[in-house]
């Protein structure tokens, strides 16, 4: 990981026209200013993650695949769910 | 909680999924502990979620004022067994990998209202990728 140092006011630039300023640390965290193209998408990381995870989620929601899902959360259960 | 639920009403979607504001939660007692939740005008799109309850202990989340407005409770943190606010894990099913369970990202009812939120959580501990091992479950009563 490349590590940079910077203060209030300083940025780093990337290709592409995307530059992000440190506008403000404090004890609560810092404030970052971001500027990039329309066209490129710029998230919190957290909610990235939350997006993968929902995509991946919602491909894997098939009824075989939910049945060995049950299998694990029941692997003493002798019985057979239904279809859903 | 009901076999069948009324709609939910998600007032900015689920992240990746935002046009869909409206989701219905499903259970077959059949398939306890497992939730559905589906999209109602895409009933394929479907997730299949958990109590998070019923998969760890001490679970917390925040809700910021944003969070909190669009479920209509004040802001603050919440624990997985409030009786008013419903908390559900999304569930990736694992293929060849374990299942996880995303709890950095808990979908929360207001079962008083019909509001619904996948409230993203900064700073958490939790994993959005938290594998499936159920040492402690419990199956829904």
């Amino acid at each position: 990981m490349l590590v940079i140092r910077r203060r209030p006011g300083e940025a780093v630039v990337f290709s592409g026209g995307i530059e992000i300023v440190l506008l403000e640390s404090n004890a609560h965290g810092i404030k970052l200013g971001i500027t990039a193209p329309a066209e490129v998408t710029v998230l919190r990381k957290e909610i990235h993650l939350a997006q993968q995870a929902n995509r991946l989620a919602a491909g894997t929601a098939y009824d075989g695949r939910v049945l060995e899902l049950l299998a694990t959360l029941r692997p003493t259960s002798r019985e057979t769910p239904s279809e859903i | 909680m009901n076999q069948e639920t009324p709609s939910y009403h998600f007032p900015e979607g689920i992240p990746a999924f935002e046009e869909h504001k409206q989701f219905r939660l499903t259970r077959d007692p059949n398939l306890d502990p497992l939730l559905f939740l589906s999209s109602e005008s895409e009933p394929a799109l479907r997730f299949v979620c958990i109590q998070v309850r019923f998969l760890v202990s001490g679970y917390g989340y925040d809700l910021d004022e944003a969070g909190a407005s669009l479920l209509g409770v004040p802001p603050g943190n919440y624990t997985a067994v409030d009786e008013n606010l419903g908390c559900m894990a999304i569930i990736s099913v694992g293929a060849e990998g374990p299942s996880t369970a995303n709890l950095l990202a808990p979908v929360i009812i207001n079962f008083g209202n019909g509001l619904g939120l996948q409230a993203v959580q900064a700073g958490s501990s939790w994993s959005h990728v938290h594998p499936i091992e159920l040492p402690e479950a419990q199956r829904c009563s």
